[in-house]
């Protein structure tokens, strides 16, 4: 009975704090309080970096305290109200938004961090100041509300999940300090009005992550993971940097309002210029996004606790890369407008969506283990993000492509998170995270089976009633309409790869809920365990979301349509790129369909039909048995190998990155380091200061006469000096 | 006239009283107070003032830096600049010293002495008169030869007090000496005048007023340490009480350069010479000569005298290249109150050590990051920001100074050198800070924890959290050291 | 009439005798002595510049200019008093032990 009403608890405080504060907030006055828009926004990141350090602390100093254990969650329930008050926040931000359109889009500054006055030539003092400040727009909104919405569901799932399992007794106020620090920036980064404060909480999200990712730090598996993580973002963000070092040069300022208010800066700028800084800021995306070729570091990363993989891998910080190019990508499509651009950008980021798409969800066919499965869907799926807004750039309507890419970070933000919460609860349930040692859970788990279904159609893309299908056809509509050389088998490339979706969702939901009992759930029973619904805390967020993915679908149409509009305009109004909209064109397709393309729509309608199909055949139905399948032909067994080992793009990076250039450092020493160096430098080196410390030292004798004399000496100079 | 209420006389007052009095409770008691009773007096003196210069200060009626000025004293943002670092270097002192002066004889005199040497360092800094620089400059001075020869039964204690003492006499001398040449050709001794009456001085006038340039530039360079003025410094910083050290390398250092930028400066630049290659020169000297002679040092006290010689030569960079960049000047104010903050934390860590384990040779410091974890974590932090690390505050004020060099090289050919040699010494001095961190983490066994001292560990976690935030957010100080400096940009010689 | 330049030329010959004698003797009142000499020089300029310029400007600084060096030198020979308690010599020579 406690612990019933311990989740009860669970599941009343935060709907409380967040309606309360919603009330609150929406009654209030602005003007009267002068809680105005930079105050709020500033707020929003504001919250999370003072709850942090004070979980940290408190947690350190009452661990283990009943209070802080039961009642709050160890920290659970302070970190959710920082996340609720940021979410009413948001809230209340996107409605001045709709409200009042004019003030934004423009920089607010909040602080002044360093002021310089650098001498320019010829005397004069220009000032130039690194200062934090806020720019909101409809880009920045979209996904402050996507992040704060899933930071907030996420983490009350985390308060379910990290407090049941006794492993994370006592230390699970780290694991809310960092989500809150991971959350911070998060919403800085989002909020960021130059492209420095954006990179500055680009590495703490960077680092949140290999702190979460590490959180069972005793597994050395983890801490590999971890490590790995780290480095392989590290390797794209170096090329961010570089690239912003670049964009400084061109623009003697990171800062949007410069950057974005004139891109050509007087003409001084040419979309030429802009190339190469892009290119490898596009570079750093790929790291964050785990895109090919840097996307091994995704897969590995899921060793973390599954909140951690819901919220990190899943909805937010990947989505930073994605962020990046929407920020980016409108500016160089402006130049390009202008007459003055190169199309290579935008192809490349094209195809790196497409072959990630592909690659990751072949892996994501062959693999057991269920969160590995979703972790390959999620790089699959920003692959599609990623296909979307380069699209859109070689497609002379951009906002069509940027809408495509835009509708499905939102709804695969939802509808993954989902995924992972709900697998979260069966590797609590099950115990174990192999999805062939799960197996006819469907009747134990309804709910979970229901959620898990609406979310896993959505990823599917099962028509007209999920997000998913919306979103995944808008992609493929942009796609075909591009009307560039590539379309065709980029096109090609996201069928195919849809299908391949449909199928491996098919699979997982195949293995996991249907046929019989694997042995390792008949050995739990045996011994007591009983198999059962996850609890209410627990499957309440992603019940949440998973009726929010089905709830827009059924307005799909008009919610695409919404978001359209809203960035047509946004792109009209910052970078001056002009949409058409579709003129009394004659539509093959019934009445509310008539704004979609026809192609698109089939194909989309065909891919899931497939993939579903193959899906049923293989794992729900069980018509053909997978293994004997794979071992009944060479060429798909070693398909199958191929796939299961990652293409043996791991055993090539690790090659590449760690094997060659130890070697390399290795033979460096031996020849160069411990001849030239050692005994050139070092040696030479020490002895030169030595022998100069000596003079130097020899001078105090410690005779003050000798002192005085060196005084005198000094007066003669100075004085000999001032006469010359 | 200046006003009652104005900073400087309220400091003298509220500080002088305290420092008066103190000696009248100590007879009355029969010298049986004790080293705290006495040590809160001064305390609580200091916080007042300091607490009078901040309310000043955020009553906005601090006028900006004023060169000229009719009145002996001027109530001006510099001098409440280096009021407010002196001012913190003293408190440090002080509380640094609860636990120093528990067991040794004359508690009081001892606090009565720093108060009113603080004083003078006020005076200092408020002063546009050469004669009243100079009675500062001696109230500043003479409490300090007192103090650095406190320990009287100690023949290193004495032996650093005379060289103190026949170098700053002999210095002061000479100060006095230029003032009075100074007066001679001009017929005043208020600043102002002075520069007026250099600019408009006949040719055969000329030497005699260079000559009481040079004079001052020697007098005040003792005091700043620099080359070739700086024989005393190591042999007096060694051989004090700890905290004098923190004293003499924060406060009266600092004092120095205060005393230095009001006069030399104006001074120099109305006779039109070409100084400024000269206190480059200076500067360059003094950084090397600082940062090779503490490379090879073994005792921890020595090493940061040689290593406050070198960060005089930083501070003198920003001040050779005054007149070309006025960041320059802003620079070195932020580096005077950064390296006075710096430094006075590592010699008070110094103190926690001698009076806790009486050793400062370095070998004896294995594994002192465990015997005394607060002590030795505000000595890494101090010998970090001293090198220059970022976070810390050091790396903002080097960063500066450095930047306002190579900006000032489109005006001056040689003044990217400077910068150049900045990070060469800045880079050699991470090589010695680096040999003490290692010796108190890295080596040696681990140890049992001792017990710090309170007041140690409150100057510690005072200083850490000082230059942490400053480090983090130098904002406001860069702004008030932009108050805070005299423009001298535009007094170019043609 | 003794002109005030004359005055100030003694008071440069003072200094001067004062200073070299700071650098070469080895007692240390002696040096102390030295720098008294160079501080009544300083006076002396003070007393021609005053003469000059027919102010009592610098009759005032004369008088503080002796005020402060007598507080010098008792506050010195303060110090010489426990050095020479301690080490038995205040010969500059042999007071060493500080070096390098």
């Amino acid at each position: 009975m406690e612990e019933q009403n311990k989740s009860e608890w669970n599941l009343i405080l935060p709907i409380l704090i967040l309606v309360s504060f919603l009330f609150v907030v929406l009654r209030m006055n602005p003007d009267s309080i002068g809680f105005d828009i930079r105050f709020s926004s500033f707020l929003i990141v504001a919250v999370p970096l003072v709850v942090f350090p004070a979980i940290l602390i408190i947690g350190q100093v009452c661990k283990g305290k009943d209070l802080w254990k039961h009642q709050l969650k160890e920290g659970g329930i302070v970190a959710l109200a920082a996340l609720a008050i940021t979410l009413a926040l948001t809230i209340w931000l996107i409605v001045e938004f709709f409200a009042h359109h004019a003030h934004f889009g423009e920089p607010e500054e909040i602080f002044t961090w360093i002021t310089f006055d650098l001498l320019v030539e010829g005397n004069a003092l220009t000032e130039s100041a690194l200062s934090f400040g806020i720019w909101i727009d409809s880009v920045s909104l979209t996904v402050l509300f996507v992040a704060t919405f899933l930071c907030f569901l996420i983490c009350w799932f985390a308060i379910g999940y990290m407090t049941t399992d006794s492993i994370n007794e006592d230390r699970n106020h780290r694991f809310f300090a960092e989500f809150l620090l991971f959350s911070m920036g998060m919403f800085g980064m989002v909020l960021a009005d130059s492209f420095l404060w954006l990179f500055i909480f680009w590495e703490i999200m960077g680092l949140c992550s290999y702190l979460l990712i590490g959180f069972y730090w005793e597994k050395p598996s983890a801490a590999a993971a971890a490590k790995k993580a780290f480095l392989t973002t590290r390797v794209g963000d170096v090329f961010l940097m570089v690239g912003l070092f670049m964009l400084y040069d061109l623009y003697h300022s990171l800062e949007f309002a410069v950057i974005f208010g004139d891109p050509t800066l007087g003409g001084a700028v040419h979309g030429a210029d802009l190339q190469w800084p892009l290119f490898f800021m596009f570079i750093g995306c790929v790291g964050k996004s785990a895109q090919f070729p840097l996307n091994e570091w995704l897969l590995e990363a899921m060793t973390g606790p599954t909140a951690v993989s819901a919220l990190i891998h899943a909805a937010t910080m990947v989505k930073a890369g994605v962020f990046l190019v929407a920020r980016l990508g409108p500016l160089f499509f402006a130049l390009g407008a202008a007459g003055i651009m190169a199309d290579q950008f935008f192809e490349i980021i094209a195809w790196v969506g497409a072959i990630t798409a592909l690659l990751l969800a072949t892996q994501g066919m062959v693999n057991p283990e269920i969160k590995k499965v979703l972790a390959y869907s999620t790089g699959s799926q920003i692959g599609y993000m990623m296909m979307a807004l380069g699209v859109a750039g070689l497609s002379s309507q951009y906002v069509d492509g940027y809408t495509a890419g835009f509708f499905h970070l939102i709804s695969h933000a939802m509808f993954k998170a989902s995924l992972f919460m709900a697998a979260g609860s069966l590797l609590h349930v099950v115990g174990s995270r192999f999805m062939t040692d799960m197996g006819g859970l469907r009747k134990k788990m309804r709910k979970t089976y229901a959620f898990m279904w609406a979310a896993g159609l959505a990823l599917m893309g099962a028509p007209f009633i999920t997000t998913g299908f919306w979103s995944k056809d808008a992609i493929f509509a942009a796609v075909y309409e591009s009307g560039s050389e590539w379309a065709l088998p980029i096109f090609i490339i996201a069928i195919l790869t849809a299908v391949i979706t449909a199928f491996y969702t098919t699979r997982m939901m195949g293995m996991v809920f249907f046929g019989k009992n694997s042995k390792h759930v008949e050995k739990m029973e045996s011994e007591g365990h009983h198999i059962h619904e996850a609890p209410k805390s627990m499957w309440i967020p992603y019940g949440i979301l998973a009726l929010l993915t089905i709830g827009i679908g059924i307005v799909g149409l008009s919610a695409e349509e919404g978001i359209h509009h809203l960035f047509g305009e946004y792109l009209e109004h910052s970078f001056g790129i002009h949409s058409e909209h579709y003129s009394g064109e004659v539509s093959v397709l019934p009445g509310f369909l008539s704004g979609l393309n026809p192609i698109a729509l089939g194909s989309s309608l065909i891919a899931f039909a497939t993939g579903f199909g193959l899906g049923y055949i293989f794992y729900i139905g069980r018509w053909v048995d997978p293994e004997k399948f794979i071992k009944s032909n060479i060429f798909f067994y070693a398909l199958h190998k191929l796939i299961l080992n990652r293409w043996y793009l791991n055993a090539f990076v690790y090659w590449g990155f760690v094997t060659a250039p130890l070697w390399a450092a290795r033979a460096l020493w031996r020849y160069f380091e411990q001849t030239a160096i050692d005994k050139g430098m070092n040696v030479g080196l020490e002895r030169a200061v030595g022998w100069g410390a000596k003079v130097v030292q020899g001078s105090q004798t410690g005779v003050a006469q000798s002192y005085l004399y060196v005084f005198g000496a000094g007066i003669l100079f100075v004085v000999l000096i001032l006469l010359i | 006239m200046i006003e009652l209420t104005s900073t400087p006389i309220m400091l003298m007052v509220i500080l002088g009283v305290a420092g008066m009095a103190i000696p009248v409770i100590n007879v009355i008691r029969k010298e049986r107070g004790s080293s705290t009773f006495y040590g809160a007096i001064a305390f609580a003196a200091l916080i007042i003032s300091i607490g009078f210069v901040m309310y000043q200060f955020y009553s906005e009626s601090i006028a900006p830096a004023a060169i000229f000025s009719a009145d002996v004293l001027v109530d001006d943002s510099f001098g409440s600049f280096f009021a407010i670092a002196m001012l913190i270097v003293s408190i440090i002192t002080v509380v640094g010293s609860f636990n120093y002066m528990r067991n040794r004889a004359n508690p009081g005199i001892y606090f009565s002495l720093i108060l009113l040497s603080t004083i003078g360092m006020v005076l200092i800094a408020f002063s546009t008169d050469l004669v009243m620089l100079f009675v500062g400059w001696e109230l500043m001075s003479i409490p300090t030869y007192i103090l650095a020869g406190f320990n009287k039964k100690n023949p290193i204690s004495n032996e650093a007090a005379i060289k103190y003492f026949l170098f700053g006499a002999l210095s002061s001398a000479i100060i006095i000496y230029g003032i009075s040449l100074a007066y001679g050709i001009t017929g005043s001794t208020n600043i102002g005048d002075v520069i007026q009456g250099f600019a408009t001085l006949d040719a055969d006038m000329l030497p005699i007023g260079l000559l009481a340039v040079g004079m001052l530039i020697a007098g005040f360079g003792f005091k700043m340490g620099l080359v070739p003025f700086h024989m005393w410094l190591p042999d007096t910083y060694e051989g004090s009480p700890p905290p004098i050290t923190a004293l003499l390398a924060a406060g009266t250092k600092k004092a120095g350069f205060a005393a230095a930028l009001r006069i030399i400066i104006l001074g120099t630049v109305a006779l039109n010479l070409d100084w400024t290659l000269a206190l480059g020169v200076i500067a360059i000297m003094t950084m090397t000569v600082g940062n090779i002679a503490a490379i090879m040092q073994k005792n921890l006290a020595r090493m940061l005298a040689y290593s406050s010689i070198g960060h005089a030569g930083y501070i003198l960079i920003g001040i050779s290249i005054a007149p070309f960049s006025g960041l320059g000047l802003q620079a070195s104010l932020f580096h005077i109150l950064n390296h006075a903050v710096m430094k006075g934390a590592a010699f008070i860590a110094v103190a926690g050590i001698v009076t806790a384990l009486a050793v400062t040779h370095l070998d004896k410091l294995k594994g002192l990051g465990r015997k005394m974890p607060i002590t030795a974590l505000g000595l890494v932090i101090s010998l970090l920001a001293l090198a220059g690390v970022p976070p810390l505050n050091g790396f903002w004020s080097k960063l500066m100074l450095f930047g306002a060099a190579i900006d000032a090289g489109s005006s001056l050919w040689w003044a990217p050198w400077l910068a150049v040699a900045g990070v060469l010494n800045s880079a050699l001095s991470l090589a010695y800070y680096g040999w003490i961190i290692r010796k108190m983490y890295f080596e040696g066994e681990t140890e049992k924890r001792i017990k710090e001292p309170a007041s140690i560990i409150a100057v510690m976690i005072f200083s850490i959290i000082f230059m942490v935030t400053i480090g983090v957010y130098p904002e406001p100080i860069i702004k008030f050291a932009e108050m805070a400096s005299p423009t001298l940009t535009g007094v170019v010689m043609p | 009439m003794i002109e005030p330049s004359w005055i100030a030329g003694l008071g440069a010959f003072l200094f001067c005798i004062g200073l070299v004698g700071v650098f070469t003797r080895k007692n240390a009142i002696i040096v102390l002595m030295c720098i008294e000499i160079m501080l009544n020089a300083v006076n002396l300029n003070f007393v021609a510049g005053a003469a000059h310029y027919e102010n009592i400007d610098g009759w005032v600084y004369t008088s503080i200019a002796i005020a402060i060096a007598a507080a010098e030198v008792a506050v010195g020979l303060a110090i010489f008093l426990a050095l020479y308690s301690q080490r038995g010599t205040i010969s500059l020579d042999e007071v060493t032990l500080l070096k390098h």
